[in-house]
């Protein structure tokens, strides 16, 4: 049976991504927390495998996703990265375990699953295209930002190498989102100054994942067939602005 | 942990000299406690004290010693 292989499921744009996927594909959702993966499995449709693992273990993951992926006899068709790291911090405070486990959740994981993924011994010639969530801040820059925005740039390069090295069997392109309201930020956008002065940067108002989820799920297609190694902003015109908005 | 210790925190958290600061500044009166101080502050408390600092709280900082009652 096809499945399309998700992390980051547990909770987010990640899991809203697994309950809009799971009308077209089975899925394997990948998170922490196996009871939080309980609840997004019970919002789905079709087949779902839940695969509890901690992405920053980069030194075991390829020999335990490969051992499940065998003890299942599946075949993964598509690779959607969602699971990300997130800290603001301004560089005073960033220290080496901050840089480690983003990067790891970030940019490691999704290369040594793709690794995994592509082993004809585990996986055969079955996937053929791979997205990664990235953000919108990949291409730009902010303040308390670096370790993040440094990870997003990461994960940009590994999705255009990976775009050249695995074509033409495998197509990999990467969805650039700007900030969204969902589960983890909903507080954020409960106080009403925040809220006001992201509606002031969006264009196109405040986004959720429901947004950029068709996005996803049009690079995961065969109306795709022909894009590679691509960046997809979706983010409501945030980064293409140069509104002096103050001044409206 | 020692008011000195909390203190030699603040003071690499917002990046003065060791016996920079002391609980009764007003934070209105240091050029370093900035957007980017106030960060680092979220950051430390959560690293040292297991707690989340809101926008609110941080708006209601006006000395020092402010900052070191929530760092239990």
């Amino acid at each position: 049976m096809d499945y399309l292989f998700l992390t980051g499921a547990s909770s987010g744009v990640g899991r809203e991504l697994a309950v809009y996927l799971s009308g077209s594909y089975n899925l394997i959702i990948n998170g922490r927390n196996e009871e939080r993966l309980s609840e997004t499995k019970a919002l789905c449709k079709n087949n779902v495998l839940i695969w509890p693992y901690d992405l920053t273990n980069t030194t075991r993951i390829e020999d335990d996703l490969s051992q499940w992926i065998k003890g299942n006899d599946i075949s993964i068709v598509s690779f959607v990265h969602c699971a990300g790291l997130m800290k603001m911090m301004p560089l005073r405070s960033v220290d080496s375990k901050i840089l480690y486990d983003t990067f790891a959740t970030n940019v490691f994981a999704p290369e040594l699953i793709t690794k995994v993924l592509t082993s004809r011994k585990i996986n055969g010639k079955n996937l053929k295209s791979v997205v990664f969530i990235s953000s919108n801040i990949s291409n730009r820059g902010a303040a308390a930002f670096s370790v993040y925005g440094a990870s997003k740039s990461g994960l940009d390069g590994l999705m255009r190498n990976l775009a050249i090295e695995l074509a033409p069997g495998v197509r990999v392109n990467s969805v650039l989102p700007g900030g969204m309201i969902t589960e983890m930020t909903k507080d954020l956008f409960s106080d009403e100054n925040v809220k006001k002065q992201f509606e002031m940067n969006y264009p196109l108002g405040i986004g959720t994942p429901a947004d950029i989820a068709p996005a996803v799920e049009f690079l995961l297609s065969d109306s795709s067939k022909w894009i590679t190694g691509q960046q997809f902003v979706v983010d409501g015109g945030r980064t293409i602005d140069i509104t002096e908005r103050n001044r409206l | 942990m020692s008011e000195k210790e909390k203190l030699a925190l603040l003071e690499e958290t917002f990046d003065v000299d060791e016996g920079a600061l002391n609980p009764e500044m007003l934070l209105n009166d240091i050029d370093e406690y900035d957007s980017m101080t106030k960060l680092s502050l979220i950051v430390m408390v959560e690293e040292e004290f297991g707690k989340k600092l809101t926008g609110a709280e941080i708006k209601g900082f006006k000395t020092v010693q402010d900052i070191l009652n929530v760092m239990v």
